[in-house]
């Protein structure tokens, strides 16, 4: 479905995906800092904003910018570090159980699946194409 | 069956849809939508596109999938929760919550194992009008998005039980309440 995006979804989907990862690594030291002592209202004086400014941020990236990461960034003394790396070069390894299971039951299924294909074509003169559609997903079209 | 095979099978025949992250990225949860919610974010005339909401959904599934930080609300509340269950009835409902652009989007869903989500249907927030139950306040409009999501679960996993709880442990692995 991600690949079905159009180049200017995509654009936006890059750029929400920077912004995120960003609210998200600035979420996790708030935690910390929570953990050690800092409060919300230091929080808010820091950075000269009133409480549920600084509430309301801090619940969801939907108005973050570059300001803001900086701004939290510093309330919280945090140091950023960015790293772009090629995407063909990302090896996240194995995906979570269910889906390893998903992806050997889908394998078991196409086998059988393809043996009812040929029983139908010769009972029914019925043509079944399969086909690869995303990733290992096998969809059967009549 | 077990429910990978049952999910399996429903791939194959495709009445479900598997979200998948980019190549390269691990699933570290999962996600299966239903054949309308994939029309849904997929036609170029739908609600969805209509107000550009598209990838917005789809990052909030990326987030979910590729296991990132995921805010949850047990009670329906929860400012700022990326994930929240909603008040019975109908039971085991839950909303992923699209906060942006505006108008917001809510997708419905329920867990059908720890870490695993069935997503049914979308709807804008704005369509949907008040939610909450315990003030007696929440639109027939909640009611029926709710049973939506029951009646196109219960026509694609008929006899299978969402899995039900009390904690966000039992339903993701790894959150932060809201």
């Amino acid at each position: 479905m991600l690949d079905e995006l159009t180049p200017a979804e995509r654009r936006e989907m890059g750029e929400l995906r920077v912004r995120d990862a960003a609210y998200d690594a600035v979420v996790r030291l708030w935690q910390e800092r929570k953990k050690e002592g800092l409060s919300q209202k230091e929080l808010s004086e820091f950075l000269e904003k009133d409480p549920a400014w600084v509430s309301k941020n801090l619940s969801g990236p939907g108005n973050w910018t570059l300001r803001t990461i900086g701004a939290f960034m510093e309330a919280l003394n945090g140091h950023i570090q960015i790293k772009v790396v090629p995407l063909e070069k990302c090896d996240e390894g194995s995906n979570f159980d269910f889906y390893k299971e998903f992806d050997r039951a889908a394998k078991n299924n196409f086998d059988e699946a393809q043996a009812i294909e040929i029983k139908a074509q010769v009972k029914n003169d019925v043509v079944l194409i399969y086909q690869h559609k995303y990733n290992k997903r096998f969809v059967v079209n009549r | 069956m077990s429910i990978e095979a049952t999910l399996s099978e429903l791939e194959i025949a495709g009445d479900l849809v598997r979200f998948t992250p980019r190549k390269g990225l691990a699933s570290k949860r999962g996600l299966f939508m239903t054949v309308p919610l994939d029309t849904a974010l997929s036609h170029p005339n739908s609600t969805v596109a209509h107000y550009k909401a598209r990838k917005h959904i789809l990052r909030l599934f990326e987030r979910w999938v590729t296991g990132e930080l995921m805010t949850i609300s047990m009670n329906g509340g929860g400012t700022g929760a990326f994930i929240a269950q909603l008040d019975p009835p109908p039971p085991d409902i839950w909303e992923l919550r699209v906060t942006e652009p505006r108008p917001q989007f809510r997708v419905f869903c329920r867990f059908i194992a720890k870490d695993l989500i069935v997503a049914t249907c979308v709807r804008t927030r704005d369509e949907l009008g008040p939610r909450s139950v315990r003030s007696k306040k929440r639109s027939k409009a909640w009611t029926d998005a709710m049973y939506d999501c029951k009646t196109q679960w219960d026509k694609i996993l008929p006899g299978t039980t969402p899995i039900a709880g009390h904690l966000s442990t039992d339903f993701v692995t790894e959150c932060e309440h809201a």
